[in-house]
C-alpha cells in the first residue's frame, strides 16, 4: 500500500513538473517566436506524392525574394520528377512545375530556401500595371463574391452610416479585423465569412478583398509564410491593395497594415494554395522553418538555455531526435497492450522498432517486404533444422538470409518500376531474424495456433505503434516539448501498479461461476 | 436469438475471487524476494535444496554443464534404459526428452527414434540456451524417468501427469492435477491441450476439469472419468510442498509433484505459477490469500 501511494505521489509530481516545464517553455518560445531580423532562416517545403502516375503534374509556388528577405540559396531534392521553374514577370512570382516520369508508389519532394532577413522592410517601389491587368483585381469569382448580397448589404449599411470615401479602407480593415477568428472554419469564401461574421485567415482575407473590390479598390490575395521560430507551419494569407502606384500590404487577421514586419514572406498572388497537383496522385505537404546557424557573423551558441531547445538543431538531427523521442510512446503502447488488454507479443519492444522502421519506409512496401521475408525466413529456418546447427550459427545464417531477401526485394521492386522507398531497407533485420527464430521455436514447443496468436499480437501492436509514430504533429510536439515524455513516464509508473484484470481475462475467467 | 455474454465484468470476477495476472505479479513482486528466484529457475538448485531437506526428487544421473561433457553420456546411461534429459532452466515442459529405451546409439522417445547425433544436437542447443529463461546458457539434467502411479492408468495415454500446488506463506491454497493428452503430445501443459483437474485441497479428491478452456468430466482420449479420483499420499504431498516452499523462502510459489510408483517426488518449483489453476478448480485464489489482504 505504501509503495502504491508512493508511486501515485511520484507520478503526480512528475506530471506536475512536466506541465510546469511545458508552461515555461511556451512562455520562452513566445518571447523568441518572432523572426529575429538580420538572421538566416531556412524555409522547407516537404511534399509527399503517393500512387503517382506518369504525367501527373505538380505546381509548387516558390517564395518571393524581397530586398529585405533575400533568398540567397535554394535547393530541391526529388527523384522521379522532371522539374522546371517558370517566372511570372508581372508579379515576380516563381512556379516550379514538376512532371512525374513514371508510375510508381511514392515520391518525396523537398525544397529548402535560405532567406536572409534584414532589420527593416525595404519600402516597395512603384509598380506600374496596365488597366487590363488591374481589372483582374476588381473582378469577383466564386470565392471572392463581390456582387453577393452580404457585400451589398454591408456597403448599403455603410452608405447609410455616411462613411466617406476616404474612410472606406479604414472601415473595411476595421470590419474584417473584427470578424471572430475561427481557425478550423470549413468555409473560406468571402460571402460566408462576412455572413457568419467568422472565418479563418483565408476567409478573412477574401472578405477584405471582396469589400475592396466592391468599392472599386484593386486588391489581391497574397499567400505566403510568417517566419516564426520552431514551427511546423501552414501558409498564411493576407491582402495587398493597389494604392498610389504600388501594392500595399494589409493583414486583416493580425490587424497590420502598410509595412508588414520583415517576417512576412509572400509566395503566391491570387492563389490560396502553395502546392497544386493535377493528376491522379494523392499528395500531402508540410512546411517548416528554422533559424539556421549563421556562418559568418555570429558563431557563438548563444545562451546555455538553448540546450533545452531541440528544435534549434538542423533538420537531419531533428528527425533522428524525433524518432528517439517517440520510443517511450511505443513502450507505453506495449505496456497497455500487455498489462491492460492482455495481448502477448514476440519480444517486448520488437513491435516498437518494427513500427519505427515502417514510419521511414512507406508502409505498403515495408509490409510487403516484411511478409515476404517472414515466409522465406520460416521456410529457410525449417530447412536449416535438418543441418542440426547450433543456435548462434543458425541465427547468423538466418540474418544473412534476411539481409539477402531485403536487398533482392528492393532491387526487384525497383526493376519493376515500383520505386520502393529507399528507406525500406531500414527494416530492422535483426528484429525480423529473431522473430522468425522465435516463431519457429514457439510453433514446435507450443503449437502453431499459439505461435500465430503471438505473431498476430505483435503485428497489431506494431500497427498501433506505427499509427502513433506516423502522426507528424505528435512528433513535432514531442520534439518541441520533450518534457512531455515525463507524463509518459508517470503513466508507465501508474500502469506498473495496475492490478486490475486484463481485458482478455474477462473472457478467460468467465467460465468460473460464482459459488 | 438470445445473446449470451461471453465475458464477465471486472466486478463480477472480483466477486468470484478471481486473481488476475497483474495482481498476481504484484503479489509476487511484493512477497517473493528476487534473489531467491534462481532457486526455482534452476532445477538443479531446486533439487539440491530438496535433497538438503529430505524431500524426494527423481534421482539425478548427471548434470551436463558444457559441450565437452556430452561425450560422457553413453557412459552415464550405459546401464539405464529409461531416463529423462531436460534443461535446468527451462519452463512449461519445453526441451524435455523422455528416453524410453536405447540400443546401438538409437534412442527411443514416446513419438520418435533419435540417433545419438540428434540427441547430442538437442543437448548442445539446450546448453546454448534454446529453452532457458532469457536465452542464457544452461545446464542439462539427466535424471530417472518417472513411472506414473497406477491410479492414472485410466486417464493417461502418454506422458506423466503432475500435481501443481500453490503455496502461500508455506500453506497450500489450491491444487490441480494436470493430465497429458495426445493433443499436448504427452506434456502436462494446459496451453497445449492437457487436462487441468481441480483437487479438493482438504482431502486430495479430484473435482471436475477443463481442457482447452472447456469444462470436462472425462479424459478426452480415454473417455474415463476424471472426477472423484483419490490422489494417493495426499498428506505426504502437502507436507513435501510445504517444506519445500519454506526451504525456498518464497511466499508465493507453485510446486510440481509427480507420483512415482515408489511415491511422490518433487519435479520442480515455479516462482510465477500460472492462473489456470483457478479455471481447473472453478474457484478464485483471492479469498485464500488471507495473509495478504493488500491484493486489491
Amino acid at each position: 500500500m505504501r509503495e502504491l501511494r508512493a508511486t501515485i505521489f511520484l507520478a503526480i509530481m512528475i506530471t506536475v513538473t512536466a506541465v510546469i516545464c511545458i508552461f515555461f517553455r511556451i512562455k520562452w518560445n513566445s518571447s523568441k517566436n518572432e523572426a529575429i531580423p538580420d538572421n538566416i532562416w531556412r524555409l522547407t517545403y516537404q511534399i509527399e506524392l503517393k500512387n503517382v502516375y506518369a504525367k501527373d503534374k505538380i505546381h509548387v509556388t516558390l517564395p518571393v525574394s524581397l530586398p529585405h528577405a533575400r533568398i540567397f540559396r535554394e535547393q530541391f531534392e526529388h527523384s522521379g520528377l522532371l522539374v522546371d521553374i517558370v517566372r511570372n514577370k508581372q508579379n515576380q512570382t516563381r512556379n516550379l512545375i514538376a512532371l512525374v516520369r513514371k508510375n510508381g508508389e511514392t515520391i518525396d519532394f523537398t525544397a529548402f530556401f535560405d532567406i536572409k532577413l534584414h532589420e527593416k522592410v525595404a519600402y516597395k517601389t512603384k509598380t506600374k500595371i496596365t488597366k487590363e491587368h488591374l481589372a483582374n483585381y476588381l473582378k469577383g469569382n466564386q470565392n471572392i463574391q463581390v456582387k453577393s448580397s452580404i457585400v451589398k448589404k454591408i456597403i448599403k449599411k455603410w452608405k447609410k452610416d455616411k462613411v466617406k470615401q476616404d474612410q472606406v479602407l479604414g472601415q473595411i480593415i476595421k470590419h474584417c479585423a473584427g470578424l471572430k477568428p475561427r481557425q478550423n472554419a470549413r468555409f473560406t469564401d468571402a460571402a460566408r465569412t462576412l455572413a457568419k461574421k467568422t472565418g479563418n485567415k483565408l476567409g478573412r482575407a477574401r472578405a477584405m478583398i471582396a469589400l475592396c473590390r466592391a468599392y472599386n479598390i484593386p486588391a489581391r490575395l497574397v499567400t505566403g509564410f510568417l517566419l516564426k521560430a520552431n514551427k511546423l507551419s501552414i501558409p498564411h494569407h493576407w491582402v495587398e491593395i493597389y494604392q498610389t502606384d504600388r501594392w500595399v500590404a494589409y493583414d486583416p487577421l493580425l490587424g497590420l497594415h502598410r509595412n508588414l514586419p520583415v517576417f512576412f514572406i509572400p509566395a503566391a498572388y491570387e492563389k490560396a494554395d502553395i502546392v497544386q497537383c493535377k493528376g491522379k496522385a494523392r499528395w500531402q505537404s508540410s512546411f517548416s522553418m528554422e533559424i539556421v546557424k549563421l556562418s559568418q557573423a555570429d558563431e557563438s551558441p548563444g545562451d546555455f538555455s538553448n540546450v533545452f531547445d531541440l528544435t534549434r538543431m538542423d533538420s537531419s538531427f531533428r528527425q533522428l531526435l524525433s524518432t528517439l523521442l517517440m520510443m517511450p510512446l511505443g513502450a507505453l503502447i506495449i505496456v497497455i497492450f500487455r498489462n491492460i488488454i492482455g495481448i502477448k507479443t514476440f519480444g517486448t519492444f520488437g513491435p516498437v522498432i518494427l513500427a519505427l522502421s515502417f514510419v521511414y519506409a512507406d508502409w505498403q512496401t515495408g509490409l510487403a517486404l516484411l511478409v515476404s521475408i517472414i515466409i522465406i525466413g520460416i521456410v529457410g529456418r525449417t530447412l536449416l533444422d535438418k543441418l542440426k546447427l547450433l543456435i548462434i550459427s543458425r541465427l547468423g545464417i538466418l540474418l544473412t538470409l534476411v539481409v539477402l531477401c531485403v536487398t533482392t526485394a528492393i532491387s526487384i521492386l525497383d526493376f519493376l518500376g515500383l520505386t520502393p522507398s529507399a528507406r525500406a531497407v531500414l527494416l530492422p533485420v535483426v528484429i525480423v531474424t529473431m522473430l522468425i527464430e522465435r516463431f519457429h521455436i514457439t510453433t514446435e514447443e507450443d503449437g502453431m495456433a499459439y505461435a500465430f496468436k503471438l505473431l498476430c499480437g505483435s503485428i497489431i501492436a506494431a500497427f498501433v505503434c506505427y499509427q502513433v509514430f506516423s502522426w507528424q504533429r505528435l512528433g513535432s510536439v514531442v520534439l518541441k516539448y520533450p518534457e512531455s515524455l515525463l507524463i509518459v513516464m508517470a503513466l508507465l509508473m501508474l500502469i506498473g501498479r495496475y492490478t486490475g484484470y486484463r481485458l482478455t481475462e474477462l473472457v478467460r475467467f468467465h467460465s468460473i461461476e460464482e459459488k | 436469438m438470445i445473446f449470451k455474454r461471453f465475458w464477465s465484468w471486472p466486478g463480477e470476477l472480483k466477486q468470484r475471487g478471481i486473481l488476475g495476472i497483474n495482481a498476481r505479479n504484484l503479489l509476487i513482486a511484493e512477497n517473493n524476494q528476487r534473489h531467491f528466484f534462481p532457486r526455482v529457475d534452476d532445477k538443479s538448485l531446486t533439487k539440491e535444496i530438496c535433497s538438503a531437506n529430505n524431500i524426494p526428487v527423481p534421482e539425478t544421473y548427471a548434470i551436463i554443464r558444457c559441450p565437452r561433457d556430452i561425450k560422457r553420456i553413453p557412459e552415464i546411461i550405459a546401464n539405464k534404459q529409461e531416463f529423462v534429459i531436460k534443461p535446468a532452466r527451462g519452463s512449461g515442459g519445453r526441451g524435455i526428452m523422455v528416453i524410453t529405451g536405447h540400443e546401438n546409439n538409437i534412442y527411443q522417445t514416446p513419438g520418435n527414434a533419435l540417433s545419438f547425433t540428434e540427441v547430442k544436437y538437442r543437448i548442445a542447443s539446450t546448453l546454448a540456451g534454446l529453452y532457458s529463461l532469457g536465452g542464457q546458457p544452461d545446464k542439462v539434467i539427466i535424471e530417472k524417468r518417472i513411472e506414473p502411479h497406477r491410479i492414472y492408468d485410466d486417464v493417461i495415454v502418454q506422458g506423466t501427469p503432475d500435481i501443481r500446488l500453490i503455496f502461500y506463506h508455506y500453506q497450500p491454497i489450491m491444487a490441480m492435477l494436470r493430465l497429458p493428452t495426445l493433443a499436448s503430445q504427452g506434456r502436462a501443459n494446459l496451453h497445449q491441450g492437457a487436462v487441468g483437474v481441480g483437487i479438493d485441497i482438504e482431502n486430495g479428491i479430484t473435482l471436475g476439469g477443463v481442457c482447452k478452456g472447456r469444462e470436462t468430466a472425462i479424459h478426452p482420449d480415454t473417455g474415463k472419468t476424471i472426477r472423484n479420483l483419490m490422489i494417493p499420499a495426499w498428506e505426504q504431498i502437502i507436507s513435501m510442498g510445504s517444506r519445500l516452499s519454506s526451504a525456498l523462502e518464497l511466499v508465493y510459489v507453485g510446486v510440481d509433484i509427480v507420483i512415482d510408483r515408489d511415491g511422490p517426488v518433487v519435479l520442480e518449483a515455479n516462482a510465477r505459477p500460472g492462473l489456470a489453476i483457478q479455471v481447473a478448480n472453478h474457484l478464485g485464489l483471492r479469498p485464500r490469500l488471507i495473509h495478504n489482504p493488500i491484493v486489491p
